[in-house]
């Protein structure tokens, strides 16, 4: 399986693939600067993506539009999602739940790295 | 064989993307939760622990702003860098561009250069819960300080979003020993610098400059509007009391009405936008909505309180341009209402 990241900040991508890669992470990552460009790696890799992590906060197509659009396709709606974000509000946790009852997990910037390998584990294969 | 699995239809897809977004109003929906200079503050506070825990050194209280001229800039930033701090120095460019800001000849909006002391990196790093830099390799170090910076920016890019700049585009930053800048021109266009510097006796230990151009709105939010009548509808007086003074003191006229009926009468007097809640007796948010819109008269934008978990039915409604769910911060409404109004 495959791991989508999809963030505008360089460093960010970097950082979340360091910090896979520290704790043992070996799944082939794909990286997307924003929802549009997410689009179009799902639209041809779908079929190997196990796991997308999202930004909330991005140019042209945010996290939460991709997101909306995403489950409402057969193909996609399974595919496990986790919010990266620095918009940790309670109310924006409570907006990402009712975009995607089944939000995979909702991470806040910055992030400690056992959440993040406890977000992710139950999804590897 | 195999069967083939075909690849998405990429149109489709994103005409569903966008179908959603609009259909759930996503587009305008803001995210909130930090408040700007977060960081900033975050930092100022670590260092303040660092130095007033282990060595007991006086870090400046505050952060120091001061406007200075543009030429005194980057041309000269290796010799700058090595003035300000006297051990080793690393220092990043983050450059901001927009490309819906209504600036065609300029596109460039805002640079920041970043200077941190590499010595107290591992300090900042683990105030910032980021341990899993290692700050013993070069290569990471250096990453580590891109992270730091990069952090600090990231606030920056909020607080522009949140001047209406909303499709910014921030630079990827590269960070350089002091040893390896080469130095960067000044930005064309750019007007004013201002230099935020946290010191310990008197020497910058982290300084952030911010080139900006004229253009730029000013970063402080108590910019003046002109009074605009805003009506807020909620049978609750206690609302009503909260909501009224909160608004008042940020230069609106406010205008109330405890259902939808006396929302009506009101309406006459030319709000320009409605804060209403969904839920009164006589004439409910609904209802109120419904008789507005099939009135002759004045149809200002709506923002919406809802205490319900009933999105999906809020945004059917024409004429709602965003809602807040309660309880909400003072801050979400005025930034909603400014948006909005």
């Amino acid at each position: 399986m495959k791991i989508l990241i999809v963030d505008d900040s360089l460093l960010d991508r970097k950082l979340l693939i360091r910090t896979l890669m520290k704790m043992g992470i070996t799944q082939e990552i794909l990286q997307a600067e924003n929802g549009e460009q997410a689009m179009e790696i799902l639209a041809t890799n779908y079929m190997d993506i196990g796991l997308i992590l999202l930004d909330w906060q991005m140019p042209k197509v945010s996290g939460i539009e991709l997101m909306a659009g995403v489950v409402k396709i057969p193909e996609l709606s399974k595919l496990p999602i986790i919010m990266v974000t620095a918009s940790g509000s309670d109310e924006n946790k409570r907006a990402a739940y009712q975009v995607n009852p089944n939000l995979a997990g909702f991470l806040v910037k910055p992030y400690k790295p056992e959440d993040l390998l406890a977000a992710i584990k139950p999804f590897l294969r | 064989m195999e069967e083939e699995i075909k690849p998405l239809d990429l149109r489709k897809l994103k005409e569903i993307v966008q179908q959603e977004s609009t259909r759930l109003n996503l587009r305008s929906y803001s995210v909130e939760g930090e408040s700007a200079f977060t960081l900033a503050l975050a930092l100022t506070a670590a260092v303040k622990k660092i130095f007033f825990e282990k060595s007991g050194t006086t870090f400046s209280r505050e952060p120091k702003l001061e406007k200075k001229p543009v030429t005194q800039f980057v041309h000269r930033m290796r010799v700058d860098a090595m003035e300000k701090f006297n051990a080793t120095t690393v220092f990043s460019v983050v450059e901001f561009t927009a490309n819906e800001a209504g600036l065609d000849k300029a596109k460039y909006l805002l640079t920041l250069v970043i200077y941190l002391e590499q010595k107290f990196l591992p300090e900042f790093l683990r105030l910032l819960q980021y341990p899993y830099i290692d700050s013993d390799s070069d290569l990471e170090l250096k990453d580590g300080c891109g992270t730091v910076i990069n952090l600090i920016a990231g606030q920056y890019k909020r607080e522009m979003a949140q001047l209406g700049y909303k499709d910014l585009t921030m630079s990827p930053f590269e960070s350089y020993i002091n040893t390896a800048a080469d130095g960067i021109g000044i930005p064309k266009g750019a007007t004013e610098k201002y230099e935020l510097s946290f010191e310990i006796e008197g020497t910058p230990r982290l300084v952030v400059e911010m080139m900006t151009m004229a253009t730029l709105p000013k970063w402080s939010s108590q910019e003046k509007t002109v009074a605009k009548k805003i009506l807020v509808i909620d049978d609750d007086p206690g609302l009503i009391k909260t909501v009224e003074p909160l608004l008042k003191s940020h230069g609106y006229e406010v205008l109330s009405a405890h259902d939808g009926v006396e929302g009506i009468a009101r309406l006459k007097e030319k709000p320009d936008l409605i804060i209403l809640d969904m839920q009164m007796p006589h004439m409910d948010g609904y209802e109120f909505i419904l008789a507005m819109n099939n009135s002759t008269g004045t149809k200002p934008p709506v923002i919406v309180l809802t205490v319900r978990e009933d999105l999906n039915e809020i945004v059917k409604i024409e004429n709602i341009k965003e809602y807040l769910i309660k309880p909400f911060q003072p801050d979400s409404l005025l930034k909603t209402i400014q948006r909005n109004i």
